[in-house]
């Protein structure tokens, strides 16, 4: 029995309801694992004495038993407020929102890199087995999973930036000396496209360059590796075979009986990359000095600042959630099978 | 002038001969069948008239377009595309119809080739149709491409006999209303016979001889076509009736219903694989349990070897009631060595890490008390048995043939010296050179050995050829039972005489068989009042869609489920 | 793959392994060792890498670290692959209530990108080495439980698992006896990635500052001691931690991939 496409996305968006609770659930289990007592840790000094403590604790909510704690957290994170960050002095979900969309230009611009290089080098190295581009296709898709985000990312940066000066200086998105645009989207790229401002353009876009970059170097691997793979079988496949003994047109066979059906794999692959990535994030955003949420996140661990993290976490589960739902959906949309109810 | 001239045709691939020096000629509304063991080149030949492999020498001359319909018809059509579009492609590219002409133009062709309901079924996706909708949608492709030759490669395989000849009907039908010619590319030389004007034999690439049906049963030339007619089944060859020993295994009321998801609101749904069976095996006796696939015949066969449990019913075997231990105890259960099973498939059946030895080995050390060099004699002993060669004993599965796999999975099953064997369907991959020898095994065996068989096959020729008593199952029940000589003569229930209509004739005969038309229904809720066979009845009655029929005795050994049986 | 390859990979392997057990005695000199007036020396016969901003030679630091790294890798891996198989083919085949709450927590645990997962672990844990193989080992976990419980799904119906039934096999000996000694080539190249990636793992951790803290050498953290030196020029000191990082991983994952062609049954005779 085959659900209709809205259907399907209903019940996908149904499942991922739990999951989320579960983030939740799991980010207050884990912060609550801490050893050292936050409170007696922030309050350490001179004045430390023992009513200051109990007095932190109390505000903290750490008096109080585990699951009325979990209650109250619960409460909170549903009403928005995600706590206060002990280093900036503002609420979490202030600072989450002013720095994500750095986060967000610097991972989408990756992605769609990947995307596209990936899929054409995968297809490319299908249709042409044993070539010069099959062989690069497949030495990227080995080494590529071996390169660690952060030494390519210093490598590039070595290249180009103090050999051969192509690129700016890796600190932040944009000229120390420039006015940024004003922040509509808070996507830098927009923002100067629709104020017109080509200078500030130029630069956010020279800035974004190594970074993005270096995120999609890892992320190319699998992808293009899966892409060719999926294209091999679906050339060789039954159904293509059916297509040409038809007589079809190429360019309807290439779409809609090749690619269509090398689609799925590929879409599950993509789901995977964007995993990785909302992590390299932290890695790549301490190396070029974005300021983007994971070096907030990473900021927050090393001064054992509790809100930020948990609030980081949970905003990763919850795009993460939604990237899911969204490549279930296309998945749901681009394969029949998927959407069928045992 | 003919309409199709192949000369010296040949490919390579590689440094292989696929096709060597192959010619012949086909007329405007002929049929030419294409008949040779697996390998022979049959469906090389077919690639290179249709222009998919490039010949390396030789010439095809064709007066029209090709069209081929291939074999696994579920594969070759396109898994994310509604079969009414896929239609629709080939209509817009041969005809040059534009979208809605060409989507209404798909219906008309899908009911042009029997499918009911064809404007739903245009929306439908291959894995949502059966075999042989499948099979019928490759069809109307062929057919939209308005062909002046159709090839049809295999387009029996994975099919029940009973669709298979519809499936065949209908392609003829359509050939001759076009006037377009017809190769029938195939292993078996009688359905060969039965349908076809000429045939030429393929042997290792070459064709060594064509000649009429008749000629070649007649008087046979070439040694590839005397091999491909000594694997047929001869008229008469039948067991004698052994007495049936004491009973061995008695099971009553064996019901298997497996629950299946609904809407969150409505009654749940229960498939009935098995539902309500009695049967009783007698010692030393064969009986064999035939029906379509999706009848429930091996979800029985499972039951009785209590790989699974049954929902319902009573299981009695050499002094046991094995049906009150779960599966899941089942393999530590006192009467597990004197129970066994053959099972299907025998590519899936053997461990690919073990060697033939070692699968044959290890029922015997956890299930016999013998001592290492015990159970190496008795392997050594039951491998000569089944006439696996010493030289083989140390073999992995990937380096055996299927016929030498389907020998180490019955020597595994024999080598605990069971007094009851359970075969699901062990000669389905089978050539049929290959299913002779392995049922002739069969029958030596038991005679040798004393055993009782319990033999599952769609095959009604694999069932008369090894048993002496037959049930013929039907969505989950049993509807007629009795001695195998006077079933296939004088069948009572008309399901079994449609199976058995079904079944091609030796030697051929040109006429014309009746035949069931349809498919099964669904196991899924079957109707809960009436005959489950009405639908699909030609002698069916008002009484028949208001009562069930038991099974009831007719006299000498026979049972019938049927309200008017003939 | 060709043998060449798959040699090479095997032997590099080989290598890693040898220099884990023996590193710190063979090199020529005391990776912690001080000694501020030859600091930042570029490489050259006497320092094969040069030297750090300590004076400390980078050689040795950089053969030294692979005891850390590689350790961690293996128990982490050996860890996750022990507990998630075994769970994981118990899963596929016994099905029930250890099957759907199974299935629950890994769900949870894919809900969050993994080096996130393992960053808060740490960071609740506290920085300790065995920490980070206890972070590394649970993000590691779905992966076998998943890989486990699938290929305990496909082949649980097949025709050798019914046969061993009827041979005699209750459901633990099929689990241990046909179906995982069946797994174990796929679970092998498994492995073989997972080091490669527990490597990467450990070392992103420790360049983010809560992974082996230094002193101690591991490539992750030698890298991010490098870094701030690499605008003004002085490469060595990143760039050979790192080239080692990547080798050591290049060489785990083409050795999974030769792995996996020589444990195939088909090509045993």
């Amino acid at each position: 029995m085959r659900q209709s496409i809205l259907a399907f996305a209903a019940r996908r968006l149904v499942a991922t309801l739990p999951v989320l609770a579960g983030a939740v659930v799991f980010v207050f289990v884990v912060m609550r694992l801490l050893p050292a007592d936050p409170a007696a840790f922030l309050v350490s000094g001179p004045q430390g004495g023992a009513e200051q403590i109990a007095a932190l604790r109390a505000r903290l909510g750490l008096d109080r038993s585990i699951p009325e704690q979990l209650a109250i957290y619960v409460r909170d994170v549903a009403g928005g407020d995600l706590g206060r960050s002990t280093t900036t002095g503002e609420p979490v979900l202030a600072d989450l929102m002013a720095r994500l969309p750095a986060s967000l230009e610097l991972t989408v611009t990756a992605f769609l890199l990947a995307l596209v290089a990936g899929i054409a080098l995968g297809t490319a190295a299908a249709f042409r087995p044993g070539s010069m581009i099959d062989h690069g296709c497949r030495l990227i898709g080995t080494a590529g999973a071996s390169l660690p985000g952060f030494v390519v990312g210093l490598c590039l940066i070595y290249v180009f930036y103090v050999r051969l000066g192509w690129s700016p200086e890796p600190v932040g998105r944009l000229d120390g000396l420039l006015d940024p645009p004003s922040a509509l989207t808070g996507f830098l790229l927009i923002d100067s496209a629709m104020a017109g401002d080509w200078t500030a353009w130029r630069s956010a876009a020279g800035h974004l360059v190594l970074p993005a970059a270096t995120m999609a170097l890892f992320a190319l691997a699998p992808l293009a590796r899966i892409t060719r793979a999926a294209m091999i079988e679906v050339l060789a496949s039954d159904y293509v075979r059916t297509a040409r003994a038809l007589d079809l047109p190429a360019g309807l066979v290439i779409v809609q009986y090749g690619l269509r059906n090398a689609a799925v794999p590929i879409v599950t692959t993509l789901g995977l990359i964007f995993s990785y990535m909302l992590g390299a994030n932290v890695l790549v955003e301490k190396v070029f000095a974005w300021p983007g949420i994971g070096s907030y996140a990473l900021d927050a661990v090393l001064s054992a600042d509790y809100a930020p993290i948990q609030g980081f976490v949970l905003l990763v589960a919850a795009s993460f959630a939604v990237v899911n739902l969204g490549v279930d959906i296309l998945y749901g949309l681009l394969d029949p099978r998927a959407r069928i109810r045992p | 002038m003919n309409l199709l001239d192949v000369a010296g045709l040949a490919v390579r691939f590689g440094p292989v001969d696929a096709v060597a020096d192959v010619t012949f000629t086909l007329a405007r509304g002929e049929t030419l069948g294409l008949v040779g063991a697996s390998g022979s080149g049959k469906s090389v030949t077919a690639l290179a008239i249709m222009g998919l492999v490039v010949p390396a020498a030789g010439t095809v001359t064709l007066q029209g377009r090709p069209a081929m319909v291939f074999q696994n018809a579920r594969r070759a059509l396109n898994p994310t595309r509604s079969v009414g579009r896929q239609i629709a492609d080939v209509l817009r590219r041969h005809q040059g119809l534009d979208r809605g002409a060409a989507r209404a133009a798909a219906i008309d062709l899908l009911a042009r080739v029997g499918l009911a309901d064809p404007a739903r079924r245009a929306a439908a996706f291959p894995f949502e149709l059966s075999g042989g909708m499948c099979q019928r949608v490759m069809i109307a492709l062929a057919l939209a491409t308005r062909p002046a030759l159709l090839i049809a490669d295999e387009p029996t395989t994975g099919l029940d006999t009973t669709v298979q000849a519809t499936i065949l009907d209908l392609m003829a039908a359509l050939a001759r209303e076009r006037g377009a010619g017809t190769i029938l590319i195939t292993h078996d030389l009688a359905l060969a016979a039965e349908r076809c004007d000429r045939i030429a034999v393929m042997d290792r690439g070459r064709i060594v001889e064509v000649a009429t049906p008749a000629a070649l049963f007649a008087d046979a030339q070439a040694t590839a076509t005397r091999a491909l007619l000594a694997g047929l089944p001869r008229a008469g060859m039948m067991p004698p009736r052994a007495p049936a020993g004491p009973p061995l295994m008695v099971a009553q009321g064996i019901a298997k219903l497996y629950p299946v998801a609904r809407r969150w609101f409505a009654r749940p749904s229960f498939l009935h694989a098995v539902d309500g069976v009695d049967l009783t095996l007698g010692q030393g006796g064969a009986t064999g349990l035939v029906g379509e696939s999706g009848c429930g015949k091996s979800t029985l066969a499972a039951v009785l070897a209590r790989l699974i449990d049954p929902t319902a019913g009573r299981i009695d075997f050499a002094g046991h009631d094995i049906a009150a231990v779960p599966a899941r105890r089942a393999p530590r259960a006192p009467w597990r060595p004197r129970l066994q099973m053959v099972v299907q498939d025998a590519v899936d059946s053997l461990d690919p890490r073990l060697t033939v030895a070692q699968a044959v080995a290890a029922p015997l050390r956890r299930l016999t008390g013998l001592s290492g060099r015990e159970v190496q004699a008795r392997v050594a002993e039951i491998l000569d048995r089944v006439q696996l060669s010493p030289e083989l004993h140390g073999r992995l599965p990937h380096q055996l043939s299927g016929g030498q796999q389907a020998r180490v999975g019955i020597a595994r099953a024999l080598a605990p010296r069971p007094g009851l064997v359970i075969l699901d369907e062990p000669t389905a991959s089978l050539d049929a050179a290959l299913q002779a020898a392995v049922l002739g095994l069969l029958d030596d065996l038991r005679r040798d050995l004393g055993l009782g068989y319990l033999l599952i096959s769609h095959d009604l020729d694999v069932v008369r050829r090894l048993c002496d008593r037959v049930m013929v199952m039907y969505l989950g029940r049993i509807v007629e039972a009795g001695p195998t000589a006077d079933i296939f003569a004088r069948p009572r229930h008309p399901y079994t005489a449609g199976l058995i209509a079904a079944m091609p004739q030796i030697p051929p005969a040109r006429r014309a068989r009746p035949h069931l038309a349809g498919e099964a229904p669904s196991p899924i809720d079957p109707p809960g009042h009436g005959c489950a066979f009405a639908g699909r009845c030609p002698a069916v009655q008002a009484l028949c869609r208001q009562a069930a029929p038991p099974l009831a005795g007719a006299g000498d050994g026979r049972q019938v489920a049927c309200h008017f049986p003939i | 793959m060709n043998n060449r390859l798959s040699l090479a990979a095997l032997v590099a392997v080989g290598l890693l392994a040898v220099l884990a057990v023996v590193g710190p005695w063979i090199v020529p000199h005391d990776p912690l060792a001080t000694r501020v007036a030859s600091s930042l020396q570029p490489p050259s016969a006497l320092h094969w890498f040069g030297t750090d901003q300590l004076g400390r030679d980078i050689f040795a630091r950089v053969v030294v670290a692979t005891r850390i790294d590689l350790g961690i890798a293996v128990s982490a891996v050996a860890l996750s692959f022990v507990v998630g198989s075994t769970l994981g083919a118990a899963c596929g085949y016994l099905g029930g209530a250890l099957d759907r709450w199974a299935g629950r927590v890994v769900d949870m645990l894919m809900a969050f990108p993994l080096f996130v997962v393992a960053m808060a672990l740490v960071a609740a844990l506290g920085n300790t080495v065995a920490n980070i193989v206890l972070a590394t080992a649970i993000i590691n976990l779905p992966f076998y439980i998943r890989f486990a419980r699938a290929e305990v799904a496909v082949r649980r119906e097949a025709g050798y698992v019914q046969a061993a039934r009827l041979g005699g096999a209750g459901p633990w000996r099929v689990v241990f006896g046909v179906l995982l000694p069946n797994l174990a080539p796929g679970l092998a190249v498994q492995m073989s990635l997972n080091l490669g990636w527990a490597i990467l793992n450990a070392a992103g951790l420790s360049f983010i500052g809560l992974g082996v803290r230094p002193p101690a050498p591991e490539w992750g953290v030698l890298t991010a001691e490098g870094a701030p030196f690499l605008i003004s020029g002085q490469w060595w000191v990143a760039v050979f931690p790192g080239l080692a990082l990547m080798g050591a991983v290049f060489a785990f994952n083409l050795a999974g991939d030769a792995l996996r062609d020589l444990l195939d049954p088909r090509r045993r005779t």
